[in-house]
């Protein structure tokens, strides 16, 4: 059973001067496919302007798709407050997604007032329920969106969110402008509440480790198409495609061990992302692509694969293998850390 | 640094300078000694950097690492002589290559900045001026401190340009900075902080706003840079992989004060104080899935209103009465490895509490 189901999404974006015949279009997104199963979190990671916040903006109405299909729950999705009460998305910066005149019990309640799921009377109750839900104080409803932090904002955000109960959030690298420390906070609280309620995750990020520890199935995009997708543990172990790779070795690796020196510098990724007005012929990755051949210049690889692990690449059969990415903390930080995370279990059951 | 600096002492941290060897003392290319900066607000006086020690050699690189609200920006300032009029900044010792930072003018300052000491930033899209083309910021630079001509100084940014990796330079060198990709301003930033050889060069997260691919090429190329002209980098942070790649040394800060300090191998392998811990386990490393993160609880606390004691101790898992009263003092727990916790030796004792 799928909770949420596109096919063959595209959207074009006019460029250009407004004079007909110096218009040009940029397909942002080009013939994009998957699924999400209730309960499931998919993550879409790439560069910049791959055109996963497009399919984001796409999924919940925000953009018209210029072709495609979007399916919920088996049916083509309605437009307008059906669509809202079913998806539902967070942004990046809790800094502008915040109505900064509506103290923050009336931006949580507002979704549900909208949708008439509470009477009026009901509201503040609602209010204080969802706030509860993401670990804020009760007086919060009262106050306003400056008088909190960044990571608080972010679960007002996710507050507002979760208030028309919808089955599926789009987060559009919701976490990625917080402090590390509140990172980890709001990852594992979208984690909790997807364990509660059974929701769906579209995860857009372009933070690997990050999506390797949070999602379910992850799909790669490059210049508007998906490249490789399937379940996170198969395309982190032995990734085929030659980008995902590439994105992969590029990660930085926080708790390296360090013996003289410097941490191994990491495989670099020559050049950028062609501009997608022009996007390169055959298989769009070959200008970058270490293993390309006279066949990628010319023919465009088709996504496909065994089982759910699909990748567009014609040579993803004779890729030599990966090394095992694992990192060995050293032992002395690891023992560390073990008494860090078992002081601060015993702390959090003293409070509760 | 404002007329309002005094060099008054406020308080006297942990005389550490007397202990480093006559030698070492004298090749420092910057050393600071209980830096301190206050703002005077409309809503009450706030410490941003309370009692910061750095040591940098020539051709050497330090990390400051710590999360927003931390101080390190204000720190990067003061050391630049850029914060505004309303912070106080006080030290024991302001060196920088010979030079006493404490009592420079204004227009020692101008020399200094750009030629000798230089600075890129986050977001490469607000610092560069976006009505001239980064050619012509790079030769404005080059003209500012040294008598060449415009060709000259042209043909020199075209260089300088070619050296961080921009394909056709003569080309892009007319370019404005909106014409750029995010990587390429970067580039073009680091051309123009780099075209002077200046001994100095401070970093402010600068790959933050970068995807990973292109984070990668920035690093490797600042790390290239420096090393071919000997340049000293401070680079201000709060990614720890960013840190394993570049730093020879790390400083770590929470709420303007320093609270560890050691090679960045030391640290990584056996970080001494708490919240370095909190950092270290809030970051997902590669190929590990654990069952959750652990962060660290509750928020960087308001600089107006900071805990009594340890600054940390709210947020520490370990916190014990003394923490929430005493403040601790920076020592030394391993020779070249300094924290801040009553703790040190936080792993045995720990061990041995349990």
């Amino acid at each position: 059973m799928t909770l949420l189901t596109v096919e063959n999404l595209v959207r074009d974006f006019p460029i250009g001067s407004g004079l007909p015949w110096r218009r040009e279009t940029l397909r942002a997104v080009d013939g994009v496919s998957f699924a999400i199963a209730p309960g499931e979190t998919l993550s879409l990671v790439g560069e910049s302007g791959c055109g996963k916040s497009t399919v984001g903006r796409m999924i919940v109405g925000l953009l018209q798709p210029s072709s495609g299909s979007i399916a919920f729950g088996g049916r083509p999705v309605a437009a307008g407050r059906a669509r809202a009460r079913q998806m539902q998305i967070v942004f990046q910066d809790p800094f502008g997604s915040l109505n900064p005149q509506m103290t923050v019990g009336a931006i949580v309640a507002e979704p549900a007032v909208l949708h008439c799921l509470v009477t009026r009377r009901e509201t503040a109750a609602r209010a204080r329920t969802l706030l509860a839900l993401v670990g804020l104080p009760e007086d919060a409803a009262e106050r306003y969106p400056h008088e909190f932090s960044g990571g608080q904002r972010q679960r007002i955000a996710i507050a507002r969110a979760l208030a028309a109960e919808p089955k599926l959030i789009v987060c559009d690298e919701a976490v990625s402008a917080l402090d590390v420390s509140v990172q980890a906070q709001i990852t594992n609280l979208l984690r909790d509440i997807q364990q509660r309620t059974g929701i769906g995750y579209l995860f857009i990020s372009h933070d690997l480790n990050l999506v390797h520890h949070i999602s379910h199935r992850v799909a790669v995009m490059y210049l508007g198409r998906i490249v490789e997708i399937g379940p996170v543990d198969q395309v982190f172990a032995a990734p085929r495609h030659p980008y995902t790779r590439a994105l992969m070795a590029a990660a930085p690796e926080p708790r390296p061990v360090r013996e003289g020196g410097r941490a191994r510098g990491r495989a670099v990724l020559q050049g950028e992302v062609p501009s997608p007005l022009d996007p390169p012929s055959g298989c769009r990755f070959h200008t970058r692509c270490p293993h390309a051949t006279a066949l990628c210049g010319t023919a465009e690889p088709v996504l496909g694969g065994e089982g759910d692990h699909a990748v567009a690449c014609h040579h993803f059969r004779t890729l030599p293998p990966v090394p095992p990415q694992r990192a060995d903390t050293a032992a002395r930080t690891e023992s560390v850390l073990r008494l860090y995370r078992r002081a601060a279990a015993a702390r959090a059951a003293t409070v509760t | 640094m404002s007329a309002a600096a005094t060099g008054k002492i406020l308080r006297s941290p942990r005389q550490t300078a007397g202990t480093l060897p006559q030698t070492e003392r004298a090749q420092a290319l910057l050393q600071v000694r209980g830096l301190s900066v206050r703002f005077q607000t409309d809503a009450g006086a706030m410490q941003a950097v309370d009692g910061v020690n750095l040591d940098l050699h020539p051709g050497e690189t330090l990390a400051i690492v710590g999360e927003s609200g931390s101080g390190k920006s204000v720190l990067s300032l003061a050391l630049m002589g850029l914060l505004p009029s309303i912070a106080t900044v006080t030290a024991e010792r302001m060196q920088f290559a010979g030079r006493d930072l404490r009592s420079l003018a204004p227009r020692d300052w101008q020399r200094l900045r750009g030629r000798e000491m230089s600075m890129i930033f986050q977001e490469p899209a607000t610092a560069l001026n976006p009505v001239r083309s980064v050619g012509a910021q790079i030769v404005e630079a080059i003209r500012l401190h040294e008598k060449v001509s415009r060709k000259a100084a042209w043909a020199r940014a075209v260089d300088m340009l070619r050296q961080t990796g921009i394909p056709a330079p003569e080309r892009r060198a007319a370019a404005y900075p909106h014409e750029l990709s995010g990587g390429m301003r970067q580039r073009a930033m680091i051309a123009m902080s780099l075209v002077l050889r200046p001994s100095l060069l401070i970093a402010d997260e600068p790959t933050t706003a970068l995807d990973v691919t292109v984070q990668a090429q920035i690093l490797d190329l600042l790390r290239g840079l420096a090393r071919e002209s000997g340049t000293a980098i401070l680079i201000i942070t709060h990614d720890l992989g960013v840190v394993a790649e570049m730093a020879d040394r790390v400083q770590v800060l929470y709420a303007g004060r320093p609270v560890e300090s050691a090679t960045a191998e030391a640290l990584f392998n056996g970080p001494e104080h708490p919240y370095t811990v909190g950092l270290l386990g809030s970051m997902p490393s590669k190929g590990e899935r654990a069952e959750a993160l652990l962060p660290i609880e509750g928020s960087i606390p308001d600089l107006r209103a900071l805990p009594p004691g340890c600054h940390f101790h709210p947020r520490c898992p370990f916190a014990a009465a003394r923490c929430r009263v005493e403040r601790p003092p920076v020592a030394e727990v391993r020779p070249g490895h300094h924290t801040a916790c009553w703790f040190s030796p936080l792993l045995e004792t720990l061990e041995k509490s349990t």
